[in-house]
């Protein structure tokens, strides 16, 4: 009796046991990539594997912006209630902006779900392609050469007709995401003239800010010669040679650009080269010491190293002086790119008339404190007389390309030699070439784009180059620019 | 006979025992303490503040700082006071050096900036005072946790029952110079601190500003005094020294 009390009187107890097997869902879908990229109006077709043989379902396809910038009580779009996806995007959805794609698979059974998440990107016809700086009428705009091959011309003054850059000089891009608190974080893209600046969207292409509003302060001259990203957290404005720096990093607050910075011993008696050393990846255990960013004094022939708080020298054990030192080189620099060696740095630099290569690194190693690695003479016949954008150091081989009038050249790094490897048609001269690294699902190669001008058109062509450097034979001629000046790869950050 | 009643008692127990709990409320009285608010991503405590008029015009005659209450309990239907008293060592007299305004948590809130309003006072230019403020209980509200300590506290010298400010027009050195602003503008004289608060508009030296606000106070104040220099030579400080940043 007493035992029948107390298992009735504990009956009040509400728990939750169950000793059924829970209901589980095993859905997947490896063909989806970790973003999907998706413009307006185009169709989103998704096949998640889901066995449905077993059960009696239902589904549910919604989509919801996935900002951490906004709220939970985003509005939230139905695209389907069957197992496969197949729908437009909307204009529910918003250019550049970030979706969680929720597929909901509910047993009918029992009421229970079971979810799998997708995350789509908002994007456009920009959102990929070389982006082609040109001088039209002494006015900045630009194009995009597409995957495709296709063109999309004038795109600068379409989107942003009421803002004309004069004086064009380059195009910037940064290579990763940028957290300022200014702007939404991402990619940091500008267009720049000499005397003026904007920041654009990445994706829309419409102009965020102007030159002004990237500065706590803006100074009272302009006379640019460089701005961009050096790595993802140190912007870079070089306004009439001196540097005016711009820190970010995980500390909070909106972070702009600051007033020029004194160079230790000369104030601001410098002129800083329009080429930055910055550090990539790296395994912090193996490197003691990192130089974030390394700069180049043209005035004073020496390097700089900075974090954006100052200009330092480098410590005098980062030098071997049979190399070369640091912080007196006593040589002019023509260019400086990014070597084929992780965070490596090969620097063209002359005296008179004749060319060196230096090259360097952004990190120690454990016990040895010398970042010089190597300076050389260069056997590159025209290296000095050809403009520094006529210039492209590969990152995938020991080689430098280069162009002079209407040749092209491709200088071996290792066997310290020259080849002349194209010849456009005569009165064709090159006027800018870039260097990308591409890996095609596991597949690298590299790319060079080379832009000529005849005195009245510009044209494009695409090299592709092999691991080992070797050169193929150009594309077809992409004609219809105005003078090129600057070209900038925008793709996948 | 009595085993039945034992029996019965046991089970008018073992009955009453088995019972679900009520939900737990919170039943105690309300309390107000200095709390932490969000700040630039952080929490952030203020358990103390040392205010100088000393970088102000001239024609500045009061100013105001805000220290944040907040209580435990619930949020009530009516304003309720709470009761600030200054510790007997106080030189800082209210109503004259300071007023605290409404000293009150508002009807439906769970906290309040309590503004302070400091006076310029003649007396202040040659002098320091000092206010510790202490609550105590009110008849709305007790006074709340009497603790120190790490994060989420905040607080190291005073417990959150305490704020001690003081008010000078004096120049004095802050506190901090030596550890925060020495290695970018060398040793502190008054003419340097002036300089460099003139032209970039910064007076806040107690605090340790966000590295990108500290980038361009040095910056730009190493930028004016080379200006300056190149203009009319070597600024001069009051003790006859040249003001370097170095």
């Amino acid at each position: 009796m007493l035992l029948f009390i107390m298992i009735g009187a504990c009956t009040k107890d509400k728990n939750n046991f169950s000793y059924e097997e829970p209901i589980t869902f095993d859905i997947s879908d490896e063909e989806a990539p970790d973003v999907i990229e998706i413009g307006l109006g185009q169709r989103l077709h998704l096949s998640p594997n889901f066995d449905d043989s077993k059960g009696d379902y239902s589904y549910l396809w919604i989509a919801a912006r996935n900002n951490s910038a906004v709220g939970y009580r985003e509005p939230r779009d139905t695209l389907g209630r069957e197992k496969e996806l197949d729908t437009e995007i909307s204009d529910f959805f918003i250019l550049g902006e970030p979706y969680r794609l929720t597929f909901k698979v509910t047993d009918n059974k029992s009421g229970v779900s079971g979810f799998y998440f997708y995350d789509l990107r908002i994007t456009n016809r920009y959102s990929e392609g070389w982006m082609v700086l040109e001088d039209k009428g002494g006015f900045a705009d630009f194009s995009m050469l597409l995957p495709d091959t296709s063109v999309e011309r004038d795109i600068y003054s379409l989107v942003n007709p009421n803002y004309a850059i004069a004086e064009p000089l380059m195009l910037s891009l940064s290579s990763g995401s940028v957290a300022d608190d200014v702007s939404p974080t991402g990619r940091k893209l500008y267009l720049a003239g000499k005397r003026d600046a904007v920041e654009l969207d990445p994706l829309t292409l419409q102009i965020r800010y102007n030159l002004d509003a990237l500065y706590f302060v803006p100074p009272a001259t302009k006379n640019l010669s460089f701005i961009g990203w050096s790595g993802t957290n140190l912007g870079v404005i070089l306004n009439d040679g001196l540097l005016q720096a711009n820190m970010t990093g995980g500390f909070p607050g909106a972070k702009k650009f600051g007033p020029s910075m004194q160079a230790p011993g000369v104030e601001y008696d410098y002129q800083i080269a329009p080429f930055t050393a910055n550090v990539g990846e790296y395994d912090w255990r193996q490197h003691p010491v990192v130089y974030s960013h390394i700069l180049y004094d043209q005035q004073n022939q020496r390097f700089y190293r900075t974090s954006g708080g100052s200009l330092d020298a480098l410590p005098t054990n980062a030098s071997n002086p049979s190399i070369f030192d640091m912080n007196d080189v006593g040589l002019g620099m023509k260019y400086m790119g990014t070597a084929n060696v992780n965070n490596t740095h090969n620097a063209v630099m002359y005296d008179g008339a004749q060319p060196y290569l230096l090259q360097f690194s952004s990190l120690t190693t454990q016990g040895n404190p010398v970042i010089t690695r190597m300076k050389q003479s260069m056997d590159a016949p025209y290296i000095l007389d050809t403009e520094a954008t006529n210039i492209a150091s590969s990152s995938q081989s020991a080689h430098i390309f280069y162009g002079y009038e209407n040749r092209l050249y491709r200088y071996g790094i290792n066997a310290n030699s020259t080849n002349q490897f194209h010849a456009f048609p005569a009165g064709e001269g090159i006027i800018n070439m870039k260097f990308r690294a591409i890996d095609d699902n596991g597949r690298e190669y590299g790319e060079l784009l080379v832009a000529t001008w005849d005195g009245r058109e510009s044209k494009l062509y695409l090299f592709s180059v092999s691991l080992a450097g070797l050169v193929g034979e150009p594309s077809d001629a992409i004609a219809g620019f105005d003078k090129v000046l600057d070209m900038v790869y925008k793709g996948e950050s | 006979m009595k085993k039945r009643t034992i029996y019965g008692l046991l089970a008018l127990l073992l009955i009453l025992g088995c019972k679900e709990d009520e939900r737990l409320m919170f039943e105690d009285e309300a309390s107000v303490y200095f709390g932490a608010q969000l700040n630039n991503g952080g929490f952030y405590s203020l358990d103390s503040l040392n205010y100088s008029f000393a970088f102000e015009p001239e024609e500045v005659e009061r100013d105001t700082l805000y220290v944040y209450c907040r209580i435990t309990g619930l949020a009530a239907d009516h304003d309720r006071r709470i009761n600030f008293v200054a510790d007997e060592g106080s030189d800082a007299k209210s109503g004259y050096h300071y007023e605290i305004l409404n000293p009150l948590i508002p009807a439906g809130q769970y906290g309040n900036d309590i503004a302070i309003v400091l006076y310029r006072q003649p007396g202040l230019r040659d002098s320091l005072v000092t206010a510790l403020l202490r609550i105590e209980d009110s008849e709305d509200l007790r006074a709340g946790y009497d603790d120190t300590g790490a994060h989420p506290v905040g607080r190291s010298e005073y417990t959150r029952r305490e704020f001690k400010f003081t008010i000078t027009d004096q120049l004095l050195k802050p506190t901090n110079w030596d550890s925060s602003w020495l290695s970018s503008f060398g040793e502190y004289s008054e003419v340097k601190i002036r300089f460099i608060s003139s032209v970039t508009g910064y007076t806040s030296w107690g605090s340790n500003p966000l590295p990108q606000d500290r980038n361009f106070i040095v910056q730009t104040a190493y930028q004016a005094l080379y200006n300056y220099e190149q203009q009319n030579g070597d600024l001069i400080d009051e003790n006859g020294n040249p003001v370097k940043f170095y």
